[in-house]
């Protein structure tokens, strides 16, 4: 059952920008345990907060009321001053002093150093996660996505949205 | 907040095919609704997932805390509050 303050939400999002908006309400979710610990893993870092590198790659479309469903991969030794922001529905103030709050590549490179994680799989896949209507993202994007993290044998990962 | 949906989307049909996940959520009605496989919840504004602008402790420790939880967490949609708390 949805709370009142994503019914709330809901509404907004129905009146600002796509009239069929819906939250998904999920049976119970796919779960698999560890076939070996975080310690001997290779592990993704992704991210909804829709950055790109400015000087390599087009933004997202921000400002398309569906949303955009593509993706950008980022290369974990991007230089931060090459990172911009695509999103129109959050603040970038706090992105803006430290893009350690939404791409943490030193924190990762971190916890390879210290053995938390075996290995930081070098990309990191960023998209715009404004999707009020996700079925092209999960039609298209999700699977190409999880075909390259299964060919890289990567074992776990991260997400975050913003 | 579509974000946290989305990503939460994107963790069900990764585990699925055998990449285990963590989703890091700021809205347990969220994660109550959409269900990725394990969540945890760190109340920060958006905008700011891993914790406030210059405070890698705390960074480090959602990181962390997130990474654990692949370790440990036992039953599907398993959801953990973080230890860490917003500061300005």
């Amino acid at each position: 059952m949805i709370s009142e303050r994503l019914k709330q939400s809901q509404e907004i999002v129905r009146r600002d920008f796509y009239p069929h908006f819906a939250w998904i309400e999920n049976d119970a979710p796919p779960f698999q345990l560890p076939a070996k610990p975080v310690a001997q893993s290779r592990v993704a870092y992704i991210t909804s907060c829709g950055l790109y590198r400015r000087d390599t790659q087009l933004p997202f479309d921000a400002h398309n009321h569906l949303g955009d469903p593509s993706f950008r991969e980022l290369h974990s030794d991007t230089p931060p001053d090459r990172l911009a922001i695509a999103h129109t529905h959050y603040r970038h103030e706090f992105a803006e002093q430290d893009y350690g709050v939404v791409i943490p590549f030193e924190h990762f490179r971190q916890l390879e150093a210290e053995g938390v994680i075996g290995e930081f799989y070098q990309w990191v896949y960023s998209f715009m996660g404004f999707l009020p209507e996700p079925a092209q993202f999960l039609r298209e994007t999700v699977p190409i996505l999880t075909q390259r993290l299964k060919q890289d044998a990567v074992d776990a990962a991260i997400f975050t949205p913003c | 907040m579509t974000c946290q949906q989305s990503v939460g989307l994107f963790a069900r049909y990764l585990e699925g095919n055998g990449i285990l996940t963590t989703c890091v959520l700021s809205r347990e009605d969220l994660a109550e609704a959409v269900k990725p496989p394990r969540t945890l919840i760190a109340k920060f504004p958006y905008g700011a997932p891993l914790g406030p602008p210059g405070d890698r402790d705390i960074q480090l420790g959602i990181l962390r805390e997130a990474l654990a939880l692949i370790d440990t967490a036992s039953a599907p949609g398993e959801r953990q509050p973080s230890q860490h708390r917003w500061h300005t």
